[in-house]
């Protein structure tokens, strides 16, 4: 009972800052940003490799939430809303960055099925797999697999086709799996 | 797509990671926040001061136009009043001119209409102006004598002196050479300026009356407009005559 009453206190509480900081109380502000910024931060470094420029992308869409809280509705979670426009942000930065290329070809697309891969991979590993992945294979995996995007949103938010989608994905995978395999290779060879 | 295992694993761990963002992050959010209130409110004090101008501008106008209502009251004001200085044309006998000279205020003006071109006889209806006040107004020569004057009996001896001077000018000069028009206008111009000059300066102290002297110029003025535009009318009418008689002919 006693966590179940902890969720609803903090609930109020954030309630109550979101209210004040949207009437531009910058103390209120700086505790929203302080409560969200590592893990948003942590969001953005998913799509943008460089750490520095994934925080100036977190910064500048922290400054969007706080320009525009009124139109937070209370619809969802806060975190969610503060979520989508830290993706949003990211997808404007490597378009203005020019990194945005799906490249088309006839490779086909089909079930793999190494889809039961043991992984024991750090964190940290996970993410330099995504980095090396060309920048149209990495946000559709991350949009799909990471964030759980379905097809038809990330073709719309990505203005691309749904095939485009699809086969950016299945690239990925395929490469993804590529890599992985010899990690464990390496590792297993490593053991012995 | 069914996610797959490693794909789950990827998301599991990665939504576990938080990373600390440098020590002057929120410093610099901080300033671009304030930045942004600061450019916000000038854009409210500019549209509260678009606004304000508006507001003053239709005061102005409003102002504008009610003062401009008050000029024409002003107008309709100066009208009643030139009305009541309006002159009053009479036409009075000859043989009453003496006594048809009245009231002080302004003054008189006395032009012959003359038939004939020679004079023997001096028979013409004369035009004695006499001024419409809301105080006097003169329907017949008997009325004329009632109103007494500032100086009734000086005054009226003075004038009543100028015109028999007048007249016996003229029946001097009947004697001697032919009378023109232009003869009798003169001496009668003469009479009245001399009769304006004993209005204005009063005999015992000295000194020249400063309204008299104002309604003397303001009647002068009234006067020459009238004077042209009886030039105007009587010469338009002998040209008629003049034509009509050669058509006759």
């Amino acid at each position: 009972m006693k966590p179940f009453l902890k969720v609803i206190q903090l609930h109020k509480n954030e309630n109550q800052l979101i209210k004040r900081a949207i009437k531009n109380n910058r103390e209120a502000q700086h505790v929203l940003f302080e409560l969200y910024a590592p893990k948003m931060l942590s969001v953005c470094r998913y799509y943008v490799k460089d750490l520095q420029h994934a925080e100036s992308v977190m910064l500048d869409g922290f400054f969007k939430v706080f320009t525009n809280l009124s139109n937070f509705k209370n619809q969802g979670s806060f975190e969610g809303w503060i979520r989508k426009i830290m993706i949003r942000q990211a997808i404007s930065f490597l378009r203005q960055q020019k990194k945005l290329e799906f490249s088309v070809d006839d490779m086909g697309i089909h079930d793999n099925s190494e889809n039961n891969i043991n992984t024991n991979i750090e964190v940290s590993q996970i993410q330099e797999l995504i980095d090396e992945l060309p920048e149209g294979y990495k946000i559709v995996f991350v949009m799909y697999a990471i964030e759980g995007y379905k097809h038809q949103e990330i073709a719309e938010l990505l203005n691309i086709s749904l095939g485009t989608s699809k086969s950016q994905l299945f690239k990925a995978r395929k490469m993804l799996q590529d890599k992985i395999l010899k990690i464990n290779n390496t590792t297993s060879y490593g053991a012995i | 797509m069914a996610p797959y295992k490693y794909e789950e694993e990827f998301k599991s761990k990665l939504e576990k990671r938080s990373l600390q963002p440098s020590v002057n992050a929120w410093e610099k959010l901080s300033n671009r926040l304030d930045k942004e209130e600061k450019q916000t409110s000038k854009k409210l004090y500019w549209w509260l001061g678009v606004a304000a101008s508006l507001v003053g501008v239709a005061l102005i106008a409003t102002q504008f136009f009610n003062t401009e209502t008050g000029v024409k009251i002003d107008d309709e004001t100066i009208e009643i009043v030139t009305q009541q200085e309006e002159l009053q044309l009479e036409k009075i006998d000859d043989a009453t001119i003496p006594e048809a000279v009245e009231n002080n205020d302004e003054p008189v003006n006395v032009k012959p209409s003359i038939n004939t071109p020679k004079i023997k006889k001096l028979k013409p209806a004369i035009l004695v102006e006499v001024p419409k006040t809301a105080i006097a107004k003169v329907d017949s020569i008997d009325e004329i004598k009632t109103i007494t004057p500032i100086q009734p009996k000086a005054l009226l001896s003075f004038e009543e002196q100028k015109i028999q001077t007048v007249v016996a000018q003229i029946k001097i000069l009947n004697e001697t050479q032919e009378v023109t028009e232009a003869d009798i206008d003169a001496l009668l111009k003469q009479a009245q300026r001399d009769i304006q000059l004993s209005k204005l300066i009063n005999s015992e102290t000295g000194v020249v009356d400063a309204n008299s002297l104002l309604q003397d110029v303001e009647a002068e003025l009234d006067q020459t407009f009238r004077m042209r535009v009886f030039e105007a009318i009587k010469d338009s009418y002998v040209t008629v005559k003049t034509a009509v008689a050669q058509r006759n002919e």
